[in-house]
């Protein structure tokens, strides 16, 4: 009776932890990464650890930060995704 | 008892807390970390394409390009970027998240569909351009192809 009941909370809790955004590391994404780094705008890539398929759109820069606008698609999922990095720093 | 503690787990949880903004039709607007430069609204979407912005009418893909002019440089230094806030948009896209205000550790805005609206590619657009126009407001400036590879390697 009462696993029953919490069966709907269990099924929103796995339906919400699939629907959240992807947080991208260098650890986790290296190829992606990678790319940002190296990479120009329109290149499309594949993130193997996810299957994502990302493009690099467009990059803006000031003399402080420099950032890159990523889409990545997976099914039933669309980010938009702004990776920024300052002078020799990391992409977050 | 038992029941009332699991509650608790799941109401607390960032997860549950997704579920909730990604409903349809709860399209939020959010300071994401309380970046510093304050929110925009960029409701009308009808400025800003992927190739470039258009913000004051000096940032376009064919020019306005960063190459080593640019005098918008050391407004951002603080390393607190706000984000810019839209819930103009219907169904789950959430804008204005990853607010970043540590210094040193800038992080950009991003948006975020789901579900039906992950397949539209109009909400597709303008989720890009949404995320670009941010950019533009915070003072970035597209960097042409030409100075890409130089732009790069200047903040390795």
């Amino acid at each position: 009776m009462r696993v029953k009941s919490l069966a709907p909370l269990a099924v929103l809790a796995v339906l919400a932890a699939c629907m959240s955004p992807v947080t991208y590391t260098r650890a986790q994404s290296p190829d992606l990464f990678q790319a940002l780094d190296t990479r120009p705008d329109g290149y499309v890539g594949v993130v193997r650890s996810t299957g994502a398929t990302y493009t690099i759109v467009s990059t803006r820069a000031n003399s402080s930060r420099l950032c890159r606008v990523v889409t990545l698609k997976a099914p039933g999922d669309f980010q938009t995704e702004s990776f920024c990095k300052s002078k020799g720093g990391e992409w977050r | 008892m038992l029941r009332r503690s699991i509650l608790q787990m799941l109401i607390a949880s960032p997860a549950f807390a997704a579920t909730l903004v990604a409903m349809p039709g709860t399209a939020r607007a959010s300071g994401g970390g309380g970046g510093s430069n304050g929110g925009n609204d960029s409701s009308s979407g009808d400025n800003d394409s992927s190739g470039g912005g258009s913000n004051g009418g000096n940032d376009s893909s064919g020019g306005g390009s960063y190459g080593g002019n640019s005098s918008s440089g050391g407004t951002n230094a603080g390393g607190s970027y706000g984000n810019s806030n839209d819930g103009v948009y219907g169904g789950s896209m959430n804008d204005g998240q990853g607010g970043g205000s540590l210094p040193g550790m800038p992080s950009g805005p991003e948006s975020h569909l789901s579900g039906a609206d992950a397949d539209d590619v109009w909400l597709q657009q303008q989720s890009t351009n949404t995320v670009n126009s941010t950019l533009s407001s915070d003072g970035l400036q597209t960097v042409s192809p030409s100075s890409l590879s130089s732009v790069l390697d200047s903040f390795q």
